[in-house]
């Protein structure tokens, strides 16, 4: 084979598995609108954390439920915005607790997304310690 | 001299000698002169009678070439360059470090500009380069241009300040402790895109100096 066919073929073979693995590790066009939906889902799970702090502060424990409350917020994101499904939140003792949301890719959700929490993807929850 | 100003003049000398334009248009093809070189230096003296011979106004450079082989060599810089950094990604993503912690999105996100970059400028470049490879094929004195000579080597400069610097991140990345298979994989990847570029310049070179 000439050369001056042979290394186009052999530039546009190479870029085109890269490509191709490329979008294999990161997902293609829709993957990556989950991944988008999962970073909604965080912010909301943050401003959920910020809210927890803002009340174990006032009342110096982790509050019981997740109900609103002026002295912090004023409004919460209690639902994933785009299934509707309820957030979860569970006081496991008097400074800790578990946020939890359905993840859609929760292999790329990491601990420190939720300052110190501490991930658990099976649970799709992360489990929180006030100090 | 450069070798067009000797054209230049050896076809004013000749027309101001009073021989006829084909007479010259012979004498330039013996030597081996392309023929758009040959029609180009005659058509720098306008066709009047007059004792001297009278020099037509002509650009500069051929502005449509500096726009072609521009896009060209910058595709093939961006393909070169982006190469390397998706095919170091990869490597990050199959060849873990149980020493390094993975960069999670951050990583994906550049992983995502370099795909969309090759699928820009890689199938740009190769359409480019064939395109030349046929005019050249068929006229070879376009491969004397200066303008191609001159985008040549801003790229092949601009590639080698890329992969240099990626050499010298492999570099540092082994001399912080990376001494893995990783750092090996990456090194060579950045040498085999580098060689193939240099490779490719070599043979543009080689081919240029053969059509002398």
């Amino acid at each position: 084979m000439q050369s001056d066919t042979f290394a186009p073929l052999l530039i546009g073979g190479l870029v085109a598995a890269a490509i191709v693995a490329g979008l294999m590790v990161t997902g293609g066009p829709i993957a990556a609108r989950a991944e988008k939906r999962d970073m909604a889902r965080l912010a909301d799970l943050r401003e959920l954390q910020s809210f927890v702090a803002c009340r174990y502060d006032l009342d110096d424990a982790v509050p019981n439920t997740l109900a609103t409350d002026e002295r912090c917020a004023d409004k919460l994101p209690m639902a994933d915005p785009v299934t509707d499904a309820p957030y979860v939140y569970e006081k496991t003792s008097a400074t800790s607790y578990r946020l939890c949301a359905r993840f859609e890719r929760p292999e790329l959700v990491e601990d420190y997304d939720l300052g110190p929490g501490q991930w658990q993807r099976d649970s799709g929850c992360f489990l929180l310690t006030q100090k | 001299m450069r070798p067009s100003d000797q054209l230049a003049e050896f076809t004013r000398d000749a027309l101001a000698a009073g021989k006829s334009r084909d007479d010259i248009r012979s004498a330039l093809s013996r030597s081996g002169w392309a023929p758009n070189e040959v029609a180009e230096a005659l058509d720098a003296w306008a066709e009047i009678d007059f004792p001297t011979p009278v020099p037509r106004p002509r650009p500069y450079v051929s502005a449509r070439e500096a726009f072609f082989y521009g896009i060209m060599f910058v595709a093939l810089a961006m393909t070169a360059w982006h190469l390397v950094a998706l095919l170091h990604s990869l490597i990050d993503h199959w060849v873990a470090d149980p020493l390094v912690e993975g960069e999670g999105r951050y990583a994906l996100n550049s992983t995502r500009w370099s795909i969309a970059a090759l699928v820009v400028f890689t199938p740009t470049f190769l359409v480019l380069n064939r395109r030349t490879v046929q005019a050249t094929k068929a006229d070879p004195g376009k491969r004397r241009s200066g303008v191609r000579k001159w985008f040549g080597y801003v790229t092949l400069f601009l590639a080698s300040i890329s992969l240099l610097g990626d050499l010298m991140a492999v570099i540092y990345a082994l001399l912080s402790g990376d001494l893995t298979l990783r750092f090996i994989l990456k090194a060579l990847v950045v040498a085999g895109v580098a060689g193939s570029v240099f490779a490719y310049f070599r043979q543009e070179e080689y081919e240029g100096a053969d059509a002398k």
